[in-house]
């Protein structure tokens, strides 16, 4: 056998193994651009010259049917170019996302203070800001409903209630050793994204729009434009290359801004650029569901659960948006970790007259998990046990059947619970606070560990599903395209990475392009997690075809078969029975070329197993579980119920991590964001419906000082037992509900001052003032 | 007009509209898109840049946010902005760290990110340090908000960045200091700029201060200009008259004598924070929590006082102080205490004509203790709930004097007159401070709003005069 190799140095460059595939800590793809400010967000780009720009007039009353809309003051103001309300909509006037419900533009009534009435465009943002103070609107104030309980006693609701159910519950709490009960309200969050909503939409020809947008969902803003516009989707066409931030604030709540600025733009014939200021971004778009959670539940004397009713009650809003679903979620996360031999879970769709909530990292499971938690804690305190027992006695086991009909299988929870807990000392921590708490009466302590078990898959089945485009240029370079969109999360980042590992070549050679609607079509939000899930499988597969085109043509070109021809290191190499031959990539690809082989193809996936059938809430929503833990240690101020994070130490499992830079990325900054959803973060409403919390100078997420003390993160490191896209698993959503570790320290340290026999109320946010008055209620436990 | 230098080139500027802000500027007419808006009210700071100014012939930087700071603001200031940090296609060490550790995601925040630890770079590599304390690093990132990453990696490519050789640093920000010396490049006289019916006055010495004071009696005087650039951008208010306290450099003085510390009117945070670390411990410590690092580089004490708010931290803390407040104007100079000069929410006791020369800080006797308990919803970079200061004059186990002032428990930031009544002349035990908690119900009735209840803010109230005799009695002990 003889080697064919020009040179050394080529033989070199073949032992080099490419750079940046999967299981690297590969770079943001952006974070050269992001630290030098090259990076470009929708309001960064140029601008077309006779540009206009967009603001939005909204309802200033909760619930009022409008009597006069002037707005002839606001079209003589300085600047305007023009004003559109209601009436001037050309084709649908209704862009709710699945059910209908959101008027782009109230028409005869409005549902909550921050509802758009009309939009002006004039020739700075801020004349379009002023010529909105010149509207006269007359209103005929109706009663609002501003609350859950309200809206509770009215039985007023945006949706039908739903119920899930599993074995019998009434029998179940007869043959109870304890029956305890308790409820708890879980405020919503706003997302705050660093990057306010924006658009920018340019008219061309044939009526067509291009939109840039920042949007989870570029497929749906091209949807709902045409149809405000009355034109074919193929007329539109939506382009994203990055968010300042989505968290699932840019699913929905990007649309209303795009249609309403090509209405503009269509009437115009000019680029419209429509950009919320924090202000009205924070009053007008939707947020995190508050939550009222209530729970009866039987126990014996070990404290394991036998049963539970669980009643879930969302703060919905004015419309359904993606309520539904979000309140299923809910629903399918009320047990978080833990095994109900019965359950009876309710989920109640609340409508109030506030801004319509939508999507948020955890879409709804964090809000149930919270009530699967405090369930366990009440229990520890009745039986007196550590928590973190009662945790343990009652996680699945694999085989066991959730509330949902789903089986367990490959649970790992238990083994993570326990790594955690010796790694981070937990056993001997709660006892020195133990004693600490004795010793100390102005400074308490509190310690909790948790466990996270998330569901991976919309569980609106038809959203499974994902698309890509691969081009392979003559000079080896890629193009990838996918239906995904960047908010920060690394999503391109991991897909290059699955294309360069699929070739066996440097990343550096693959460009991963916008989301373009024009590119993939008809893609699913970049939403549940599965962003690398569900493309970087698609990416995967077009490579796939593409491979087996040049593998079909090496071995008739070489008369070689599959088996012999491999791609490594940057090379595609054959090995035929009497000779070797290493190509460079490129050369393959322009030989390749030269022999007529087609170097472009999509790829398209799916998400194999699932089913649900939602008539009798039983079946397989969920493709595998994400699960995590973590345990934090909190320090009290019993004077004024401020607090310190001291301590947080996390094991997560992410499968095979594509890249543990990023994954680790994600769980830090989930864990974040839902400690701060948990503490400080309080959306705050007056009593006439407004938004208090409408900026950052009153409302507070986490910063710098805020983070733990002492902060370990750890990856479970055991590949996915389902074929995901290489063994991995899903990060984006899960970690934030390692948050909720943060809350039940707080709960532990309040519980200190009646001596662990009780444990008090400790609604969420867990603020100084709740904290406060949590120890206030302990103490007076202990005194009775 | 003005002049400025940017990224490393004099500008010069004239016909703008005096409303406008930094970051409107450099985004709008400038095309530097790099420093983004996140909120336009200094809160989040994705906006931050740095101004240098010269101090003893060099340039000294501080980050400032560019979102709620006037263009004509940087008459005379070196700028430097995301777009000047790389050079030669040679990242500058913040930026260099902050990739190499995963320190974005969104990459939104992160120019604001960068330019604030490119200042703490800069000032640590200054003052001959060849790393930051976490401390350090917490104070220089504490107004950056960040909703992806968690700050972990941030934390890390901030210590990192000092491991990166220095050589790599050739930015503007060296080359500034180069061409400092151009004897063209400051203007030394006053000036104005005037667009429309918008006027903006930069006197550069008190006599023309108040001669415009007295000429334009409606003026809106700007100091920092923190919180009235607000009225801007949050409110769309349009000032048609300012006079800015800028370039006066009598009122950038600091003097201090036996029993006295004056500081003038245009005195930032910053530039006070060592001397109350020394003199008033307690106030140098608030000062971390007063707002992030950029608000403390242009925010006054003077202006904080001016503006009159129930919840600005310095009133309080001034009252307790017995602080008096020197006015200035064409007619006469008078002095009257910080106590006297809030009348009503958000009125104080300056006519029209007159302003803030400088406020006069007695210093603590040996056996005058300053305690500040400052509480609110976030530790860093938030507005009070409420917050309490006092000045406890211990003398052989009994408190023998007491001032005592709250802030967010009334209208005006207030003196709590019966507690102080309860603890006079009280021996120094526990129950003295017990009883005298008792007296807040009779001194304030709170109101509840975004920040805290009402039966919160007065049960802290107590509570915080109890934690303060705890604290009181392990010092003494």
């Amino acid at each position: 056998m003889k080697t064919q190799s020009s040179t050394h140095n080529d033989a070199k460059l073949r032992e080099r193994p490419a750079k940046g595939l999967l299981g690297q800590k590969e770079k943001h793809d952006s974070a050269r651009k992001h630290v030098t400010g090259e990076a470009k967000y929708v309001d960064d780009m140029p601008e077309i010259i006779g540009t206009l720009y967009m603001a939005v007039g909204c309802s200033e009353l909760p619930y009022a049917d409008i009597l006069e809309l002037d707005l002839s003051d606001v079209t003589f103001s300085p600047g305007v170019v023009d004003v559109i309300s209601f009436k001037n909509i050309p084709g649908e006037t209704d862009i709710g996302p699945v059910f209908k419900g959101d008027p782009l533009f109230a028409d005869k009534q409005v549902e909550y203070v921050g509802q758009a009435l009309f939009a002006v465009v004039a020739q700075s943002y801020t004349q379009a800001k002023k010529a909105i103070q010149q509207a006269k609107v007359k209103y005929l104030p109706l009663e609002p409903v501003l609350t859950i309980e309200q809206a509770l006693n009215k039985n007023f609701h945006v949706l039908p209630e739903h119920v899930m159910q599993k074995g019998d519950v009434k029998n179940a709490l007869l043959q109870a050793e304890h029956i305890i009960e308790n409820d708890v309200y879980i405020k919503g969050q706003d997302h705050f994204y660093l990057e306010t909503q924006v658009s920018y939409v340019v008219p061309g020809e044939d009526k067509s729009m291009m939109v840039y947008t920042s949007s989870q969902h570029p497929s749906e803003v091209q949807k709902l434009v045409a149809e405000v516009l009355d034109l074919s989707i193929n007329h539109v066409q939506v382009e994203v290359r990055r968010m300042g931030g989505g968290f699932g604030g840019k699913e929905t709540q990007a649309a209303p801004w795009a249609c309403m600025a090509a209405i503009f733009a269509s009437r115009l014939k000019c680029p419209i650029k429509a950009r919320l200021d924090r202000q009205d971004d924070m009053k007008m778009t939707g947020k995190r569901h508050d939550f009222l959670n209530r729970y009866k539940a039987g126990i014996d004397k070990e404290g394991k659960i036998l049963g539970v009713n669980i009643k879930l009650a969302a703060k919905c809003g004015y419309s359904p948006d993606l309520s539904n679903a979000i309140v299923d979620r809910a629903m399918f996360h009320s047990d978080n970790a833990y095994h109900y031999p019965a359950a009876h879970v309710r989920g109640i769709r609340s409508k109030t007259h506030t801004v319509s909530n939508t999507a948020f990292r955890g879409f709804g499971g964090p809000q149930g998990m919270t009530i699967a938690e405090y369930l366990i804690d009440d229990i520890a305190r009745k039986v007196q046990k550590d928590p973190l027992d009662v945790r343990k006695i009652n996680l699945y086991k694999n085989g066991d059947s959730t509330h949902y009909g789903q089986v367990i299988e490959n649970y790992d929870m238990l083994d993570i619970i326990e790594t955690l807990e010796q790694d981070c000392d937990y056993r001997k921590r709660r006892q020195s606070i133990h004693k600490f708490n004795k010793e100390h009466h102005y400074i308490k302590k509190g310690i909790a560990l948790t466990p996270v078990k998330f569901g991976i898959s919309f569980t609106a089945q038809h959203l499974n599903q994902a698309g890509a485009l691969i081009h392979i240029y003559t000079d080896g370079s890629i193009h990838v395209n996918h239906g995904g969109t960047e908010m920060g999360q690394g999503l391109y980042t991991k897909v290059a990475q699955v294309v360069a590992s699929e070739f066996n070549v440097d990343i550096e050679t693959i460009q991963v392009s916008s989301a373009r609607t024009d590119k993939v079509p008809n893609t699913s939000p970049t939403a549940a997690s599965s962003g690398s899930d569900l493309n970087g499988k698609a990416a995967q597969n077009a490579c796939l075809t593409i491979k087996e085109r040049l593998v079909a043509f090496a071995c008739e070109k070489f008369s070689v078969e599959p088996d012999q021809v491999e791609f490594i290191n940057n090379h595609v190499q054959i090995t035929h029975s009497e000779w070797n031959k290493a190509f460079i990539f490129q050369e393959f690809i322009q030989l390749a070329y030269e022999h007529r082989i087609s170097l472009s193809a999509s790829g398209y996936y799916k998400t194999p197993k699932i089913f649900y059938d939602r008539e009798k809430s039983q079946g397989r929503p969920f493709f595998y579980y994400a699960l995590g833990a973590a345990c934090s240690e909190v320090v009290v101020d019993v004077f004024t119920g401020e607090y310190k994070v001291t301590r947080t130490d996390i094991l997560h499992d992410v499968g095979q991590s594509m890249n543990p830079a990023i994954d680790i990325g994600q769980i830090e900054g989930g864990f974040i964001q839902g400690m701060g959803w948990l503490t400080t973060e309080e959306l705050t409403w007056d009593e006439e419906g407004r938004v208090v919390s409408n900026s950052p100078a009153n409302y507070k997420i986490p910063t710098v000082a805020d983070i733990p003390e002492i902060f370990n993160v750890n990856l479970f490191k055991r590949p996915n037992e389902e074929s995901t896209i290489y063994f991995s698993k899903a990060v984006g959503e899960p970690p934030l509900m390692l948050g909720i570790s943060v809350w039940m320290a707080l709960r532990d340290a309040c519980a200190s001052l009646a001596d662990y026999q009780w444990a008090p109320r400790l609604n969420t946010p867990a603020t100084p003032e709740n904290v406060l008055f949590a120890m206030e209620q302990a103490r007076r436990y202990k005194g009775a | 007009m003005i002049r400025f230098q940017l990224n490393g080139s004099w500008v010069e500027e004239s016909d703008f509209d005096p409303n406008m802000t930094v970051l409107q500027y450099l985004r709008q007419v400038q095309h530097l898109k790099g420093s983004k808006e996140g909120c336009a009210s200094g809160d989040c700071s994705a906006c931050t840049i740095l101004v240098g100014h010269q101090k003893h012939g060099q340039i000294q930087y501080a980050p400032i946010n560019s979102c709620i700071t006037l263009l004509a603001q940087l008459n005379n200031q070196y700028v430097v902005t995301i777009e000047g940090l790389e050079t030669n296609q040679t990242l500058h060490p913040a930026q260099k760290a902050m990739v190499e550790h995963h320190g974005s995601q969104c990459g939104f925040c992160t120019p604001g990110i960068v330019c604030s630890l490119a200042a703490l770079h800069f000032n640590q590599v200054k003052n001959q340090k060849t790393s930051a304390t976490t401390e350090d690093i917490e104070h220089a990132l504490a107004g950056n908000l960040c909703r992806c990453t968690g700050y972990s990696p941030i934390v890390k490519a901030a210590n990192a960045m000092f491991e990166y050789p220095l050589e790599n640093e050739r930015s503007v920000l060296d080359s500034c200091s180069v061409e400092v010396f151009e004897p063209k490049c400051t203007q030394a006289n006053s000036t104005e700029i005037k667009q429309d019916a918008n006027s903006f006055f930069i006197p550069n010495d008190e006599q023309t201060l108040k001669t415009f004071l007295a000429k334009y009696p409606n003026a809106t005087i700007w100091a920092g200009g923190t919180d009235l650039a607000l009225e801007v951008t949050q409110r769309l208010k349009n000032f048609e008259c300012v006079i800015s306290l800028q370039s006066i450099n009598s009122l950038k003085k600091i003097n201090t004598d036996e029993n006295n510390i004056t500081i003038g009117a245009m005195c930032t945070y910053e530039d006070v924070h060592s001397l109350f670390n020394q003199f008033y411990p307690a106030l140098g410590q608030l000062l971390f929590k007063i707002g992030s690092l950029q608000i403390r580089h242009m925010g006054t004490l003077a202006g904080n006082l001016a503006n009159g708010s129930p919840i600005g931290d310095m009133a309080p803390v001034l009252i307790a102080l017995d602080a008096s407040i020197n006015i200035s104007s064409l007619k006469e100079n008078k002095t009257i205490k910080v106590e006297d000069f809030f009348q009503g929410y958000k009125s104080v006791r300056l006519n029209s004509g007159e302003y803030i020369e400088s406020i006069s800080i007695p210093k603590l006797t040996d056996q005058q203790k300053l305690f500040v308990y400052k509480v609110s919803k976030r530790q860093h970079d938030d507005i009070s709930s409420l917050l309490m200061a006092c000045v406890l004059k211990i003398k052989d186990e009994t408190i023998v004097s007491v001032s005592m002032a709250y802030g967010g428990m009334a209208d005006i930031p207030k003196r709590a007159k019966n507690v102080e009544l309860s603890l006079n002349d009280s021996p120094l035990v526990i129950r003295s401070f017990e009883c005298a908690s008792e007296k807040i119900d009779t001194d304030f009735n709170p109101i509840s709003d975004v920040r805290s209840s009402a039966e919160y803010r007065k049960q802290v109230a107590k509570n915080l005069i109890i934690k303060m005799g705890i604290a009181c009695m392990e010092e003494i002990a």
